[in-house]
């Protein structure tokens, strides 16, 4: 089911009629409702994938106890182990059986031999398989290390794993900061509902409006990038990459704010990413509920930044390697990673990456000329970064990059809508404006948001732009993740 | 929670009561425009005699046949009841059913859209006839409904501006007589109000977005056997097009020929045959010339006039 979609908008208002009227008394049974709500949500796609999610809970959920109950470190460690393979082999037949598969052919083609490829599975990719199974690890490993204690409520632990606002497309909660919250009673505060609201509208203008739009003339340049000229495809690297921050950031917008409808509180996911002023800084704005991941069960335990420069370097580029393969079986997840990770190199070099932790110009309504010029570099590379994500081979992307820095360049470009390109600017405008904020529509404390009547107004316009202007309905783009 | 409930339904209230009014303007305001051209239809439906033929479709239809040529040709009533290809496949279909009599010929002409993606169902125009015609209300189905609903808040916004600006020009005595009014049609139904006008200078829309929709192919079965049932003859033919779109749509033309010959369909003509030169087309890749028009018109008539099975039904109600 698609948060910008018929479906979704009569299924919440019927889910939350029963958790805050019809099981309001009863712990359990808003627990419950929360499992069924998010297993309907999540076969409405297809309810196949449904035997994958509960085997995957129940794994977890049994090792979590059985670790629980042994002290010895060998059974223990067993008892990871087993998580992690069985857990990351989902993830591995599912989602990279098929990439290896090819890689291994093409390698042995490359040498001249030549090989049959007869092991590829014609298999579907679950929705959101790369999102819940960090889930449960981070579940099991944090039982391990005894920083959770497990649970022995299998309705709780399930309905974490599969708690429906974030659990197709993230923000990527711990067990640490989620789970607790299914055992005490939810109360519904106003401010926090209202919002919840605020940030849902939010979202879906993100997702329907930018991202969706944004999506169909990045999508037209580049599959015929070859038609186009250079200046054209750089608007359309652009495009992409408003379309990218828009898709995810939007939803995991909807996705706080559909929880804080529920009485929960996640993580935030995104904190205008692109208004950083380097790389460093720019990963820990963006997807930050993975980030955090993979620091915390990746990074750290290699060595993290202790130990000397090489293990430093080292550990990075593993970090950003495997980031770039969570995202997709393709080489160009690879390589994206790699440029990351090369962008984050002369920080670490020169011991700068913790350089630009407060917002930028905090306080202030324009950046100073150093930041603003910080803040473009650091955006220009992100960019050329997101033609490799969005090309469908490393040497589609190359060649991308190569017809935009042509002669061609020079020509006009074609910017497609002008309405779209002035409603991108007007967004960007506004994100800029509330880069301390949560997220754009929070209103507190605003000039406008004091009266009534403007949050009114502008919450109006807001519903009237996304029926108006919004694009041709596409899935999330992080759903393929 | 009172409080937020109490808000969160004043805002619906609110957002609900400016789509009423928007969907409302169009039809206490503009009895002139596309929408209501429906009624003139149905009244022609209903009074004209037979033998006659019945065309169906959307706007490839209005903008691309000239009824009298045909009727002259052929010696049989034209009616031509297309409007405008957003009402939906669906919505046509179940609309001119109900005036079928014994012995018409309906010839079907979809636009390719219809049956790709969602717009069999219909969009922003169905909801315009709707409110135009109440009655029409009980052709929607539940995905229709799912369709419509969605769309409504976006024709309600664009129902406000078309009224702002036609209350402008009305203000300013400013007097529009515009191709998408309920007069421009003939009384055959053909759209004739821009035979003298310069065509105006536009891009093709190319390819079609959207997965096949097989429930398009379902429906024109079930209409078949309806008109079927009341003895009369179905057939099938395809749109005009430009040829610059429909080179861009190689692969869903032959999909629909390959499915609607798989289900059997009656189909006169081909899809090349109808796509016609770009310089004929007046302001979409639907919408034809006067020059166009009687192209078109002429191919239809012939490839009628060589089909064996309407020319054995064509004699057998002219004895009748």
């Amino acid at each position: 089911m698609l948060f910008n979609s018929i479906d979704f908008a009569i299924f919440l208002p019927i889910v939350f009629f029963l958790y805050w009227f019809v099981c309001n008394k009863n712990l359990s049974l808003q627990n419950i409702l929360l499992l069924i709500s998010s297993y309907v949500f999540y076969g409405w796609w297809d309810w196949r994938f449904l035997f994958l999610i509960i085997f995957s809970s129940y794994l977890d959920y049994g090792v979590g106890i059985a670790l629980d109950k042994t002290s010895d470190d060998k059974k223990r460690k067993i008892l990871l182990l087993i998580s992690v393979i069985v857990n990351l082999g989902f993830l591995a037949i599912f989602k990279y059986f098929n990439f290896f598969i090819n890689s291994f052919v093409d390698v042995f083609t490359l040498f001249g031999y030549k090989i049959e490829n007869t092991l590829s599975l014609q298999i579907v990719l679950p929705v959101g398989i790369s999102f819940y199974t960090f889930q449960t690890l981070s579940y099991t490993i944090d039982v391990y290390k005894e920083k959770l204690k497990p649970t022995y409520n299998l309705v709780s632990f399930f309905a974490y794993v599969s708690f429906f606002p974030q659990l197709v497309a993230g923000p990527i909660e711990r067990a640490i900061n989620l789970l607790p919250q299914f055992y005490v009673k939810r109360k519904f505060h106003y401010n926090l509902a209202i919002d919840g609201m605020r940030q849902i509208l939010w979202g879906l203008f993100k997702k329907t409006v930018i991202a969706d739009n944004c999506a169909t003339y990045a999508n037209e340049i580049f599959n015929n990038y070859t038609e186009y000229s250079g200046s054209t495809l750089l608007v359309g690297a652009l495009f992409f990459t408003f379309q990218i921050y828009a898709d995810f950031s939007g939803y995991s917008d909807i996705a706080i704010g559909v929880s804080r409808l529920f009485g929960f509180d996640l993580m935030k996911n995104f904190s205008f990413p692109y208004f950083s002023r380097d790389i460093a800084e720019f990963w820990r704005r963006w997807h930050i509920s993975l980030t955090t991941w993979f620091r915390d069960y990746v990074y750290i335990p290699l060595g993290g930044s202790r130990g000397s420069m090489w293990i430093k370097i080292r550990n990075t580029f593993v970090v950003f390697l495997v980031s770039g393969l969570w995202h997709g079986a393709n080489w160009t997840f690879v390589v994206w990673g790699l440029i990351n990770a090369l962008y984050f190199m002369p920080l670490l070099l020169l011991n700068k990456n913790r350089k630009n932790i407060e917002t930028i110009a905090l306080g202030k309504f324009l950046p100073s000329l150093k930041e603003l010029f910080q803040m473009t570099s650091t955006f220009f590379l992100i960019v050329i970064g997101w033609i490799f994500f969005r090309a469908e081979t490393v040497s589609q992307a190359f060649n991308y990059i190569n017809r935009i820095f042509s002669k061609s360049f020079f020509q006009t470009p074609i910017f497609f809508s002008l309405t779209i390109v002035i409603v991108t600017l007007l967004f960007i405008f506004i994100e800029w404006i509330q880069r301390d904020k949560d997220h754009g529509l929070q209103l507190q404390n605003t000039l406008l948001g004091n009266y009534r009547l403007t949050r009114w107004l502008i919450y109006l316009a807001l519903v009237f732009i996304i029926c108006f202007l919004k694009g041709s309905e596409q899935e999330f783009i992080y759903f393929q993740f | 929670m009172k409080k937020f409930l109490y808000n969160v339904l004043c805002f619906f209230l609110l957002f609900i009561s400016i789509i009423m009014c928007g969907l409302l303007i169009a039809r206490t305001t503009n009895p002139k425009n596309l929408y209501f051209s429906l009624i003139d239809k149905h009244q022609m439906l209903q009074e004209r005699e037979g033998p006659r033929i019945i065309l169906v479709g959307g706007s490839n239809l209005s903008f691309g046949i000239n009824s009298k040529l045909i009727q002259d040709s052929l010696g049989v009533n034209v009616i031509n009841t297309s409007v405008h290809a957003g009402l939906g496949l669906k919505f046509m279909m179940d609309d001119v059913v109900r005036f079928i009599k014994k012995g018409d010929i309906v010839i079907l002409a979809p636009e390719y859209e219809h049956f790709f993606g969602n717009t069999f169902y219909g969009n922003e125009p169905a909801v315009n006839t709707i409110i135009a015609i109440p009655e029409t209300f009980r052709f929607l189905s539940f995905h229709n409904w799912k369709e419509i609903l969605g769309i409504l808040p976006e024709t309600a916004v664009k129902n406000i501006i078309k009224f702002g600006f036609s209350e402008f020009n009305r203000l300013m005595g400013v007097e529009r007589i515009g191709i998408y009014d309920r007069g421009s049609f003939n009384e055959y139904g053909d759209v004739t109000a821009h035979y003298n006008m310069k065509g105006e200078d536009f891009k093709p829309p190319l390819g079609i977005t959207g997965d096949f929709n097989d429930e398009t192919i379902k429906a024109i079965i079930s209409f078949r056997k309806r008109i079927e049932h009341k003895e009369s003859l179905f057939l099938f033919t395809y749109p005009c097009l430009m040829d610059t779109s429909f080179n861009s749509i190689t692969e869903q033309f032959k999909m629909v020929n390959f499915k609607l010959n798989e289900a059997q369909i009656k189909i006169i003509g081909t899809p090349q045959r109808y796509s016609l030169n770009d310089s004929l087309y007046f302001n979409s890749q639907y919408h034809l010339t006067k020059e166009g028009i009687n192209i078109r018109t002429n191919h239809l008539i012939e490839d009628l006039q060589e089909n064996t099975i309407f020319m054995s039904h064509l004699k057998n109600i002219k004895r009748e």
